[in-house]
């Protein structure tokens, strides 16, 4: 057994000892807001470290706990994403919680911390027993963090008791599937189940699990109809843990779809392709044609995020190594492209309020933001030469040559349709931008004056996230090169 | 007279009962009283299902599920007694600030 393999996850879990150690020696009058820059310099730290570890590129990949943990290129190529995530989040939280008075910040960024140490976890999840904890221990961490405005906001903490309660439905859900699943197959590594799925039997009872499984991980994924809990939550949440909840959250549950679907039930993928393929149609029309009457900007973009999850879900459906690589590219845009639009609008907000209309006069007051936020919300609309064009052309791509290779003309469909809602959500994220640059500024309405301002943390946020928007749609070819390495 | 099938058909229908209660209950605190029934029935079933396979791994699970729900529950009460100081009322279809 090697000890050493998680190091990861060993240097974020030092992270949180750091910051529970710091929380207790501080005296109580000091604002715990040096916290966010010790948390990000550490998920720097990680990030360095994974960026630098290589994939294993032979057949048996490097496990761990007796095959619980398993440390393949997927769970290193997830991991990287979670923890820049992680790090532009804890940069995001820096003022945020200052500007509300939380005297909790000890405890918000040990949660963060915590959270991101689950995320890893249930990536490199190599048994179901893993993958149960490891996905309960971040949805408990982030039911907390969601109401972590509590007394500040009621909306904060109603949004964490809807979570809470439809979040324990879908662990209840998942967890009989699993004890289905169990009964049929006689283990819980997921390298057992496979072996398994290659010669088992279909049957009624097999369905049933694959069903409750599906619907477990499409909670997570806040695929429709397991999406509403998401626009409440995205909207009533602290801006900074709507951003890292909707791509760290995100990013990991398309990992376990493909972790538990495509490797683990691979041999069902006629079974499960039909469920899966219901719920993304669902998602593309649903979520596109909900986002279109939304006034509050969040609740626009958790729309949005939930239509994202559904693009995303693609590469599973496909099942194929093109359409995994295409899911991972897509999951690396859209995090620095959500994480760019969550940090302009939390930064409007303070001013201009959490309503679309206080985008207003924003081209003129801080052209730099707005252009930002134009260009984040063009590259989740799939505009060249953004992040998000590419993306979505790879995933479509890899949908289709799935579609002819294997001759399955219902994911064909589901790719027409995609291309379809995806024009469609052009409209609103043209709401966004027309907010900003077209509509004339209410002089009555409060912080329409000078320009927004923007402090240090978000300013490096903003800096890193509308680098990798532009790299990611110029010059992908160096980041498919590391995708393509990880997933050998 | 009490096989694996016994067990089974009672897991299910702990399972069909906590899901309609939730479905149908609009009190926080007794959601989560039958989200907790439809864990156990997960927890029986993997009982169950580990003593007729003869394979300890099931057994296994049901110690982190319980401590695991363990952990939601009270994190979930916490939440609750955070409206509750400002409200003075749970009821789930009285919180309704979000909409859309």
């Amino acid at each position: 057994m090697n000890l050493a393999l998680p190091l990861p996850e060993y240097g974020v879990l030092g992270l949180a000892l750091v910051v529970l150690l710091y929380d207790l020696v501080v005296p109580e009058r000091v604002s715990r807001r040096a916290l966010g820059w010790v948390c990000a310099l550490g998920f720097a730290g990680v990030l360095a470290l994974l960026l630098r570890s290589d994939a294993p590129q032979v057949a048996p990949v490097p496990t761990a706990f007796g095959g619980m943990y398993v440390a393949d290129g997927l769970a290193l190529a997830f991991k990287t994403l979670i923890v820049a995530a992680a790090m532009l989040a804890s940069l995001a939280s820096l003022d945020y919680l200052e500007a509300r008075g939380v005297r909790w910040q000890g405890e918000y960024y040990l949660l963060l911390t915590l959270v991101t140490f689950a995320l890893m976890c249930l990536v490199s999840a190599g048994d179901l027993l893993t993958l149960y904890v490891a996905l309960e221990l971040n949805s408990i961490g982030f039911y907390a963090l969601v109401a972590v405005l509590k007394g500040r906001s009621l909306t904060s903490s109603e949004a964490g008791l809807k979570y809470l309660i439809l979040g324990a439905l879908s662990s209840a859900l998942l967890l009989y599937g699993i004890s289905l699943l169990y009964g049929l197959s006689g283990t819980v590594s997921l390298a057992g189940l496979a072996a398994w799925a290659a010669g088992a039997a279909r049957s009624p009872a097999l369905v049933v699990a694959l069903a409750l499984v599906a619907a477990g991980l499409a909670f997570k994924m806040s695929l429709v109809p397991f999406h509403m809990w998401a626009p409440d939550v995205y909207q009533a949440a602290p801006t900074p843990v709507t951003a890292f909840l909707s791509v760290a959250g995100k990013t990991a549950a398309l990992a376990l779809l493909v972790r538990v679907l495509d490797a683990a039930l691979g041999g069902f993928i006629g079974v499960w392709d039909k469920l899966l393929m219901v719920l993304m149609a669902a998602t593309f029309v649903w979520a596109n044609l909900g986002a279109l009457k939304q006034r509050d900007a969040k609740r626009l973009m958790a729309y949005s995020s939930v239509a994202q999850a559904g693009y995303l879900a693609i590469g599973v459906a496909a099942g194929s190594a093109l359409g995994l690589q295409a899911a991972l590219f897509y999951a690396l845009v859209y995090v620095f492209t959500n994480v760019a639009a969550f940090q302009v609008l939390q930064l409007v907000a303070e001013s201009g309020g959490p309503e679309l209309s206080g985008l207003r006069g924003l081209g003129r007051r801080s052209p730099g933001l707005a252009l930002i936020l134009a260009a984040a919300v063009l590259s989740l609309a799939g505009i060249p030469p953004f992040g998000g064009f590419f993306g979505k052309f790879y995933l479509f791509a890899a949908g289709v040559r799935e579609g002819i290779v294997a001759g399955r003309s219902w994911l064909l469909a589901l790719v027409g349709l995609a291309v379809v809602m995806s024009i469609v959500s052009l409209f609103y994220y043209l709401i966004l931008v027309k907010q900003m640059y077209i509509e004339p500024a209410d002089p009555e309405a409060p912080g329409t004056g000078g320009p927004v301002a923007v402090p240090l943390g978000a300013r490096l946020v903003l800096g890193v996230c509308a680098a990798m928007i532009l790299w990611t749609g110029l010059y992908p070819s160096p980041i498919l090169a590391w995708i393509r390495q990880a997933l050998f | 007279m009490f096989g694996v099938g016994f067990f089974l058909a009672l897991a299910f229908a702990l399972f069909a009962v906590g899901a309609f209660g939730v479905l149908t209950r609009r009190d926080p605190l007794v959601m989560f009283m039958c989200i907790e029934m439809m864990f156990n029935s997960g927890n029986l079933a993997l009982v169950a299902l580990s003593r007729y396979l003869g394979l300890a791994s099931g057994h296994a699970l049901v110690f982190f599920v319980v401590a695991v729900a363990a952990a939601e529950v009270a994190v979930g009460l916490g939440i609750i007694i955070a409206i509750f100081r400002t409200e003075k009322d749970v009821n789930v279809d009285h919180l309704s600030e979000l909409k859309g």
